[in-house]
């Protein structure tokens, strides 16, 4: 599509402009990172408890000598703004320091837990497009009939649900009243793809019903605008099948922006993985960081949020650059 | 009658709400006229369901629910609207000041904004309150730093809206000063999307309260709250599933409430009629 | 002329508007003709129902609007009866229509190409390469250079009259017996107006088309079309052919419509205008609906009652009660 596009001038001049606008953007969110990480930073250094103690772990308290020569090592003797470059400098390389809870490096802790966040986040989201999109579309057909304030209201609704609580009603109806499914507990997908499924149900149901919501809510008006304009009325008038024009013609309008949607709900999604992962004993990243808040772990605690917003600042941004890319009005 | 509902674009489930929301008024300033319980009181058995007696159980420790449920309000409510005042307070001058003045301050404070918007909003307030502590003002002050940075976007997108409008200009050149201009003029103008947002961000602030208590660190037993109560219930499913739906249940509906409230105030104050 | 028959036979068509103000008359009782190969004028001003009635004839009225009586008549099939699925048997194969705003009348994520195909894909059974072969072919047709390469572009990589051009190869794709083009020119520069005009006029006749030509401009209509008709809120008020129209105007609005183009006046001479403005759909008068704008109104009659149809010739008609059968 790119070559096509680009009718005499060469592909290296084109990638070229593409790359440059990519560049600014990254250039553009450096100082936003660096701001939130900065925000880490500080509620860490303010939070009670010795970094120098966290750092060494368990044992280090017995160690007089051993603490102060960390302390002098981490630099807490000197200026906040130095500390913090450290820190960053650290962090960067993937030093967040050792757990509390076991003196396992955090790093490691945490990385073996995203995988089963991503499965649930992931899962999630496609329930809630689905159902969105049932929802959205039919209530576009038909701005303001009795369907459409209903899908409204239904979808007001959902947005206005504590997620948890719909885990705890799940939890009791199918786990321990009708024992349908297994009430807690998490297996990899590849050891065990069936207890995998019937486990991540619930937990997934949780965390998308507030999505559905938002997403429908976002279907359903930009289908309004997309199903009022005039290329549809041509589309009409051509005798084309609805089935045609509502997703090649409408649904392709408003794909692009609903992904810039997807991008930023993600954030409440992981949000949600707090709650509802410690409820159904999924251990993800939410699981974890639940246990570290318990446990007073700062350090799986500071990793983790430091990641989660480097991670969810990423998404956003590959999301815009995906709109630029694949819209073929935007010219660079 | 018809007329009036006409006119302030009243529907069905606008009259729901408006009544949720007078009886949660009421549950918060006056509790004692709905139960003649204390919710600290360890009267009975526990976990003992609806009764007579006691309109929907006891607690795990023997605590009329229904007394918790009610006393509960006051707290959630306490939380909710003050995090959205202290929010509203921050973000009106942050949000003036980005698009009146513009420029350079512009720029900064947006970063700033991102930065914060850079977290989901739990992690943000897990972050904040690991740091104070956990208790009601702790939360409060917490809610409002996670919420402030939307709403002060919101004010700054309708100060740059109506910056462009001729009339600022022409009240600038009866030489009205800056700050003048920015709060007499703009802030009038501002008005009725920032009330449509305060609703609205009281909706969400009472969401976080409750996630926040549900995880333990927001208000603290045995102080009633709705969160916390759930997180309580969360051992008792089988026994008890009602001590779940409950707190649950109200969590839910006067969010709800405040959420079709505020689009019930956005329809009746758009002077465009445009279609929900 | 192919056949005798008339290839349009529209009568007593009725399309009301529901809104909170009440019911909008927008096609109030409107008939005509239309021959195989004949170019149409329906002339009027904004919100006279000449769109209203062209998208009736396409069954293409959305809700608050609705078709409420009368017949239409295609190859002496009654469409009117035909519902949704049946009427896509019609749209883009039989009867196509280009509409007005040729930015926004094409779907700007997908191709040109694929908007020509994909109404040759839905009416026809070909496969995607012959489609594209004879995408190819119409466009080319319509005067645009390089088609193979300009099919694989975006509608935003064209310029209006282009993309006009476009929507002319779409309507034409499966050959239809008639196209109707909704104020197609008129968000076009002059030039290239006459361009598109003129590339509509060619391929009609060649192909033996009937058009009918929506516009308010009597400028086209005068160097387009073979017939016209001219309406007025609702109701046509008089029709016949180009020169009979313009030679000879029956009708007061005519008269005022013909008498105010410049081109009709003396230099230095004040340009006309008819007095007043044209009614609010909803509050017309129940006779004649130009009757207080009318300087030759007749007091007591013009306003109450119906004016009935004279004819002057036989294809010139008027609607006013200055004629009573034949001349005043």
């Amino acid at each position: 599509m790119l070559s096509e596009q680009s009718g005499g001038i060469p592909l290296i001049l084109l990638f070229d402009s593409y790359m440059r606008y990519i560049i600014s953007r990254v250039f553009q969110l450096i100082p936003v990172l660096l701001l939130a990480t900065i925000i880490v930073f500080v509620a860490g250094r303010l939070a009670p408890g010795d970094p120098a103690l966290i750092k060494l772990g368990p044992r280090g308290g017995n160690d007089p000598a051993a603490l102060a020569k960390v302390r002098q090592e981490m630099g807490l003797d000197k200026p906040m703004v130095t500390q913090y470059v450290l820190w960053l400098g650290d962090v960067l390389k993937g030093d967040f320091g050792v757990s509390l809870m076991n003196g396992v490096d955090t790093l490691k802790i945490v990385a073996g837990r995203i995988p089963a966040s991503l499965e649930l986040i992931a899962v999630s989201i496609l329930i809630a497009l689905l159902l969105a999109s049932l929802l959205g579309v039919r209530a576009a057909l038909k701005p303001g009939s009795l369907t459409d304030q209903t899908i409204s209201s239904v979808a007001t609704g959902l947005v206005s649900i504590p997620t948890f609580w719909v885990a705890l009603l799940l939890l009791s109806v199918l786990a321990v009243r009708l024992r349908l499914l297994p009430a807690s507990g998490y297996v990899p997908l590849r050891e065990n793809a069936a207890l995998n499924l019937k486990l991540i149900i619930m937990p997934a149901v949780s965390l998308a019903l507030a999505e559905v919501g938002v997403f429908t809510r976002f279907i359903r008006s930009g289908m309004i605008e997309v199903l009022g304009s005039n290329y549809i009325r041509t589309a009409r008038a051509k005798g084309l099948r609805r089935r045609r024009i509502y997703f090649v013609h409408a649904f392709k309008n408003i794909l692009v922006t609903l992904v810039t949607v997807i991008g930023l709900e993600v954030g409440t999604l992981i949000g949600g993985t707090l709650l509802i992962e410690q409820i159904f004993g999924w251990s993800g990243i939410g699981w974890l960081l639940y246990q570290s808040i318990v446990n007073r772990d700062y350090s799986v605690l500071q990793c983790i949020v430091f990641l989660v917003v480097v991670a969810y600042v990423l998404i956003n941004l590959i999301v815009d650059i995906v709109y630029v890319l694949v819209d073929p009005r935007v010219e660079l | 009658m018809n007329a009036f509902f006409k006119r302030y674009k009243i529907r069905g489930i606008y009259l729901f709400a408006f009544a949720v929301l007078l009886l949660i008024v009421l549950m918060t300033l006056v509790p004692g006229l709905f139960t003649g319980h204390d919710p600290y009181e360890l009267m009975s058995d526990d976990l003992l369901p609806p009764s007579r007696q006691h309109l929907l159980g006891t607690d795990e420790l023997g605590r009329d629910l229904f007394a918790r449920i009610v006393y509960g309000t006051r707290n959630t409510m306490y939380v909710g609207l003050g995090s959205s005042l202290l929010a509203v307070l921050i973000g009106i001058p942050i949000g003036l000041a980005a698009g009146y003045i513009g420029g350079a301050l512009d720029s900064v404070l947006m970063r700033i904004l991102d930065a914060f918007m850079s977290f989901p909003a739990i992690l943000l307030a897990v972050l904040i309150i690991s740091v104070t502590g956990a208790n009601a003002n702790a939360l409060i002050v917490t809610i409002a730093v996670v919420n402030f940075p939307r709403f002060a976007r919101i004010v700054r997108g309708n100060t740059l809206y109506i910056k462009r409008i001729d009339y600022v200009e022409a009240t600038r050149t009866f030489g009205a000063g800056r700050t003048y201009l920015m709060f007499r003029t703009i802030l009038t103008n501002c008005l009725s999307p920032i009330v449509v947002q305060f609703t609205l961000l009281v909706a969400v602030a009472i969401l976080i309260e409750a996630s926040m208590s549900f995880l333990g660190l927001g208000i603290q037993p045995p102080v009633p709250a709705w969160g916390s109560m759930l997180h309580t219930a969360q051992l008792y499913l089988r026994k008890a599933w009602w001590y779940a739906f409950i707190p649950g249940f109200m969590i839910f509906v006067v969010v709800y409430s405040m959420n079709i409230f505020g689009d019930w105030l956005r329809d009746f104050t758009d002077p465009k009629k445009r279609s929900r | 002329m192919r056949e005798r028959g008339h290839i349009l036979e529209i009568t007593e068509l009725q399309t009301y508007f529901y809104v909170p103000e009440g019911v909008v008359k927008a096609v109030d009782r409107v008939s005509f003709n239309l021959a195989p190969g004949e170019i149409l004028g329906i002339v009027g001003e904004s919100g006279c129902g000449k769109s209203v009635t062209a998208l009736s004839i396409l069954q293409l009225i959305d809700p608050p609007g609705k078709i409420v009586s009368g017949q239409i008549l295609y190859a002496g099939e009654n469409i009117l009866e035909r519902n949704e699925k049946q009427m896509r048997g019609i749209r883009g194969k039989r009867i196509a229509m280009i509409f007005q705003d040729p930015m926004t009348s094409l779907n700007p994520l997908l191709t040109v190409g694929e908007q020509i195909t994909e109404t040759l894909l839905a009416h026809q059974k070909i496969d995607k390469k012959e489609a594209l072969g004879r995408a190819a072919v119409l466009l080319q047709n319509t005067g645009i250079p390089d088609p193979k390469r300009r099919l694989k572009e975006y509608p935003h990589q064209f310029s209006g009259g282009m993309r006009q051009r476009v929507m002319i190869a779409a309507a034409l794709a499966c050959d239809p017996d008639i196209i109707i083009a909704d104020e197609a020119t008129t968000a076009l520069d002059v030039t290239i107006q006459a361009q598109i005009l003129e590339i509509l006029q060619e391929l009609a006749r060649s192909t033996g088309t009937s058009v009918i030509l929506i516009t308010h401009d009597l400028g086209i209509v005068a160097e387009m079309c073979d017939r016209i008709l001219i309406m007025y809120t609702g109701r046509i008020i008089e029709q016949g052919r180009t020169k009979e129209i313009f030679d000879n105007p029956l009708h007061p609005y005519t008269r005022g419509l013909l008498d105010s183009l410049p081109e009709r006046r003396q230099r230095g001479e004040q340009l006309y205008n008819i007095r007043g403005v044209v009614p609010v759909p909803i509050e017309l008068p129940s006779g004649c609906h130009f009757s207080d704008r009318c300087e030759r109104m007749i007091e007591g009659t013009c306003e109450r009652i119906q004016p009935p149809w004279s004819t002057a010739t036989e294809t010139h008609r008027v609607y006013c009660h200055l004629y009573q059968d034949g001349k005043q």
